[in-house]
């Protein structure tokens, strides 16, 4: 069989890239998605999603550990994905898995949101489980239990430095680091 | 931009482009953030000015427009607005009519956020930019229109950390 083959694109401040490991694809989004990203986004997950059919994988994993901000044009190109492995028959659909950072609190949202719009095939990590419930509708808005953004990258627990984020400008945007489980 | 101990505004005016868009984001979250120290509140501000300021780079007649962020204190209660202001064709200004006019009566932005999520895989655009701020950023939004010029604000209540 043919390898997989979606080759990764980097654009300042914004990068995808995609392997294919066992039964699953990974697909990784890095930096901020904005209002110039949904082509390249949208034409991207085309492409995962065709690999994926023709791999028969079982899931996609989006690891969107250095994933900063998507904005809701963003949001759409995934809902036009998940939609579409909606419409495929029942044996051909694949789950759609996000690995979220915790330090990112709009992740949470934004994925819940999309989670439910398809329950049945869009899981959110177990990081990030525990935190899903839906923003309250009205009232205070929660303090976070994740404490505030830090302004230099993170020593982990292991005492490794955490990635440095992407910015537009290719400056380390001093971006928050995944919290261990 | 403007800081006491009742609160703090910032405003810029500008011709959107996207660099700048996302730069003033970034700004926002880094003021938010030293002022709340909440980062759940500081995402959610800064997301809500990203999705109004690319509102106005999508939609302004004639490309320029103003974005003002402003906390401040009411009854021991923090609040936020985020607002931005520009000139928008009489079509544009009644369907934004029309969209936040359905947005408030909805009764749970939830609810809502997800029906426009199923409805925008039939549509062109996204739509999703002012429903997602109610539901996910827990605010209100508005809207006033004076002439051709346009204002939407969103607001709400946000913590803050003590320090």
């Amino acid at each position: 069989m043919k390898p997989f083959s979606v080759h990764p694109i980097v654009k300042e401040g914004f990068s995808l890239s995609a392997q294919h490991e066992g039964n699953a694809i990974l697909l990784k989004i890095k930096g901020n998605g904005d209002m110039e990203t949904p082509t390249t986004l949208g034409g991207y997950l085309k492409k995962v999603h065709t690999e994926a059919l023709r791999l028969r994988a079982h899931s996609v994993v989006v690891e969107c550990d250095e994933l900063y901000f998507m904005s809701s044009a963003c949001i759409k190109c995934f809902v036009t994905w998940i939609d579409s492995i909606v419409k495929l028959e029942l044996m051909e659909r694949y789950k759609v898995k996000f690995h979220t950072n915790p330090n990112l609190p709009w992740q949470r949202r934004s994925f819940e949101a999309l989670r439910r719009f398809a329950p049945a095939l869009v899981h959110i990590d177990a990081d990030s489980a525990s935190r899903t419930q839906a923003a309250p509708v009205s009232g205070t808005m929660q303090h976070s239990s994740l404490g505030s953004t830090p302004r230099t990258p993170a020593a982990t627990s292991s005492g490794s430095v955490a990635p440095t984020a992407v910015t537009r400008s290719g400056a380390p945007a001093a971006m928050p680091s995944r919290r261990k489980p | 931009m403007s800081v006491s101990s009742a609160g703090a505004a910032i405003r810029f005016d500008y011709r959107p482009r996207m660099r700048l868009i996302t730069s003033t984001r970034m700004l926002v979250a880094d003021l938010c953030d030293e002022l709340l120290g909440d980062a759940d509140a500081t995402s959610r501000v800064a997301m809500a000015a990203h999705e109004l300021m690319e509102n106005v780079a999508k939609y302004s007649s004639g490309g320029e427009g103003s974005v003002e962020v402003a906390l401040s204190q009411r009854n021991g209660q923090n609040y936020v607005q985020v607002s931005t202001k520009n000139r928008a064709s009489a079509h544009q200004r009644e369907q934004l009519q029309h969209l936040i006019g359905e947005l408030r009566r909805a009764a749970d932005p939830i609810a809502y956020y997800d029906a426009v999520i199923a409805k925008s895989v039939l549509s062109k655009g996204s739509g999703l930019g002012l429903a997602r701020i109610r539901a996910e950023g827990n605010m209100e939004v508005d809207l006033s229109i004076e002439g051709d010029q346009v204002t939407i604000s969103a607001q709400g209540s946000v913590a803050r950390r003590s320090r």
